[in-house]
């Protein structure tokens, strides 16, 4: 029995304790919300809007099979996380279970992009949230004023403006602490809830032919633009190689509530809270994927949904949520619509930024970054530099995605998936070549007598393996375009000159760097 | 009976007096709670502690205000100590409370703002601007009934409470009543340590009348907080029982940082 563990001595009924403890803060429904923001369902407008690019997938099964898959995933993470309960992300577990450089260029590589993805999820805040909503708003309201400001949106300056305005409030809000920001996400994530349920019901009415998009649709479009759009697809049969294929699109979405790891160390229930939090959060957003692909084919029908994004005939952005606003015929139906998506994309921000400086501040706490990524603020007690860099270098990706053609959407998915792969790896070895600690903590499941850890992760492998194959070789995704590939094998060549260049420093300064990575770091 | 503190207790009492004097010369409200606090309290309680043989404690709780948090880390780090950087990196969260370390007589300081967040909350925002060096005798007790899993040291302070405090008599017994009638995992923690504490003293002759009047003092609030009105969300509460964890897990502090590899019980 652990020395500190409570025990019965003594007198019948009382307890022996070292110390008082720390009660945690951060509550399993919690989790489950930045879970589903960091999943960010908002995504579904343009994954909805790839799927024409893989004809014969069904996207159902393909996101059936991403939540199956990222469940397996979601648990080998989780179980790490009960193991190591502290913040940093997979810097933690990895620097300590595989090697520490391993465990540094993986979060180095990890920090970055989604330092990348802060700055785009700013401006998806404008292309995918303001643009739509206004441009409907406009035509629905006869608003000429609103139509121009949902152009401008969508404009260049509009998209940077925008973007830029979104990644400084959120910045800030992380700034000020994470408790606001859990209480902020919690009424975000209800609003955002009742907005998608509200989408699935009128999909469901327009399914039924209760209410009827393509009316709606020809009267902002005009007489027979629907089955002229709709004309142009053709359906062609089931594919299950394409079906595979499409599944980049929503693991590019579902697996990220893994990111919860980069705070694990201040959940409640450290036992099952990261468990539940990650796998509950990919079931739940899964669930409302599967619902919203279904019904909105329902709705709009399967060949509208794959002729819109490549036709001149449709006069609005070719999203769900626009097409949902449609159906519905109502100026505040469709502000109550945009909901699930303007109030989801700011919290995917928030989810790239906490991730990114609590990876930071573990580094700065290891010693394998500068001190100032330790320093928390004395009023806010958050890492203020690392909240700054983050933002500096979000404006730089924000307007790189803006102002140029050099990155793409999934430009970042191939850093992701290598560190998801390798995870998976180190679950595999994890239970045998660390038995004893697995043994001692609350991720000693077994199922059929081998470790669940390992069991999740020899299935995952192929999965996580497949995505990252998919990802390396699909041109459409263009996270295999030359610059996002030159980007990564700089991260990598960085990220280990960058560890063993401040190994050796400390090393001079007599500082023993690699004794830190024997403990679990301070919390 | 001994008058006064045990001369063994006398560093550490003596540091919290330092530490009292300063933040009141500073203008902050700070109030010793915990087992100092109880010997501290009154004489009374200090004579029931030393009767009941409670062994002498090494550390320092304190309640204080949040919006003085940032003036009283200036004067612990003023007076020498250092702050636990656990609790530092963890206050984002909302953890409430400062951790100091680094003093001889004082081997770690809690300092608690606005509200005792461990196995339940007992909120005391307003409740510090009574004069005095500790808490009110009500918090004092509250913070010892709250525990879930509840010490023999622990048990004695409550046994030295009630002892000190005939029922009417210095000890706001309308807030305990309060605050378990509208928390039912408070009552069912403390309804549970109160009748363990009862079946303890009663059992504990060395101490005398001190043990016997704790005992019977315990079960007679046991008794009236039975008997207080109970809000409506107690009642919703009440019909789920134990089937649903009623308590948080409170960690320890001590371990944050000094695992390896392996994860220990928090």
């Amino acid at each position: 029995m652990d020395s500190t563990e409570p025990r019965v001595v003594g007198v019948p009924g009382v307890f022996t304790r070292a110390s008082s403890g720390l009660v945690r803060q951060v509550s399993t429904s919690d989790t489950i919300y930045y879970g589903a923001m960091a999943i960010t369902i908002a995504y579904m407008v343009f994954i909805v809007t790839a799927w024409p690019g893989y004809p014969g997938s069904s996207m159902e099964l393909a996101t059936l099979l991403v939540v199956i898959g990222g469940s397996l995933l979601g648990v080998v993470y989780a179980l790490f996380a009960s193991i190591y309960p502290r913040s940093g992300g997979e810097y933690v577990f990895l620097s300590r279970v595989v090697h520490p450089s391993v465990g540094f260029v993986i979060s180095f590589i990890q920090a970055f992009w989604y330092a990348f993805y802060f700055g785009l999820n700013g401006a998806f805040f404008a292309i995918y949230g303001l643009a739509p909503l206004f441009v409907v708003l406009g035509l629905q309201w006869h608003s000429s004023d609103l139509t121009s400001a949902g152009t401008w949106f969508s404009s260049h300056n509009g998209i940077f403006i925008m973007g830029s305005l979104m990644i400084i409030f959120i910045g800030f809000m992380v700034y000020r602490g994470m408790r606001g920001f859990f209480r902020l996400q919690r009424w975000a994530g209800l609003f955002a809830m009742g907005s998608v349920l509200l989408t699935i019901v009128l999909m469901i009415l327009g399914s039924a032919h209760v209410l009827h998009f393509a009316t709606n649709f020809n009267a902002i479009a005009g007489s027979g633009a629907y089955a002229a759009v709709s004309r142009a697809a053709s359906v062609p049969g089931f594919s299950t190689v394409a079906t595979f294929n499409f599944m980049v699109w929503p693991a590019f979405s579902i697996l990220f509530s893994v990111n919860m790891v980069s705070f694990s160390g201040e959940v409640k229930n450290v036992r099952r809270g990261p468990l539940i939090g990650i796998v509950g959060s990919m079931l739940v957003t899964g669930v409302l994927m599967i619902l919203l692909m279904v019904f909105g084919q329902g709705a709009f029908g399967t060949r509208f949904l794959l002729a819109a994004p490549t036709s001149t005939k449709v006069p609005v952005p070719p999203f769900l949520n626009v097409f949902t606003s449609i159906l519905g015929n109502n100026g505040f139906l469709t502000i109550l619509i945009s909901l699930w998506v303007i109030f989801v994309i700011p919290f995917a921000l928030g989810s790239n930024v906490i991730y990114s400086s609590r990876a930071m501040l573990a580094w700065g706490l290891d010693g394998v970054a500068p001190k100032q990524f330790a320093n928390v603020s004395e009023r806010r007690h958050t890492p203020v530099f690392a909240i700054v860099t983050l933002v500096l270098l979000a404006e730089v990706a924000l307007a790189i995605f803006t102002y140029t053609s050099l990155v793409a959407i999934l430009s970042g998915f191939l850093g992701f998936a290598i560190a998801f792969l390798v995870v998976c790896l180190a679950g595999v070895f994890f239970p045998f070549r660390h038995r004893q600690t697995l043994e001692r903590s609350p991720a000693n499941i077994r199922v059929a007598g081998m470790p669940l850890m390992a069991v999740c992760a020899v299935i995952a492998i192929p999965f996580v393996a497949f995505i990252a194959y998919r990802t390396a070789t699909d041109k459409a995704l263009g996270a295999n375009a030359h610059v996002s590939l030159i980007v990564n094998g700089i991260l990598i060549v960085i990220g280990f000159a960058w560890f063993y260049a401040l190994r050796w420093y400390r090393q001079r300064r007599g500082e023993d760097v690699d004794r830190r990575f024997k403990e679990i770091p301070i919390e | 009976m001994s008058e006064g503190p045990p001369a063994a207790a006398g560093p550490l009492l003596d540091e919290a007096d330092r530490l009292l004097e300063e933040s009141g010369r500073r203008g902050l409200t700070l109030r010793l709670v915990g087992s100092a606090g109880v010997l501290r309290h009154c004489a009374r309680c200090c004579a029931a502690v030393v009767a009941l043989g409670r062994d002498l404690p090494r550390d320092l709780d304190f309640f204080a205000y949040g919006k003085q948090q940032r003036d009283l880390g200036r004067m612990f780090a003023d007076l020498g100590y250092r702050a636990d950087p656990s609790v530092a990196y963890s206050q984002e969260y909302g953890i409430d409370r400062l951790i100091y370390l680094g003093h001889a007589a004082a081997s770690k300081i809690d300092v608690f703002l606005d509200a005792l967040r461990m196995s339940h909350t007992v909120e005391f925002k307003g409740r510090l601007d009574a004069g005095g060096p500790t808490a009110a005798a009500a918090d004092l007790l509250l913070a010892k009934l709250q525990i879930h899993e509840i010490t023999e040291k622990d048990v004695k302070d409550i046994g030295a409470l009630l002892a000190a405090h005939p029922p009417g008599e210095g000890l706001d017994e309308p807030r305990v009543l309060s605050l378990t009638g509208r928390d039912w995992g408070l009552w069912y923690t403390a309804t549970t340590n109160l009748a363990l504490a009862e079946k303890l003293l009663a059992g504990w002759m060395f101490a005398g009348d001190v043990a016997a009047q704790g005992a019977a003092r315990a079960a007679g609030l046991r008794q009236r907080i039975e008997q207080a009105p109970k809000s409506l969300r107690w009642k919703a509460r009440a019909s789920v029982g134990t089937r649903v964890r009623w308590y948080e897990d409170v960690g320890d502090a001590e371990q944050q940082g000094q695992g390896d590899a392996g994860w220990r019980e928090r």
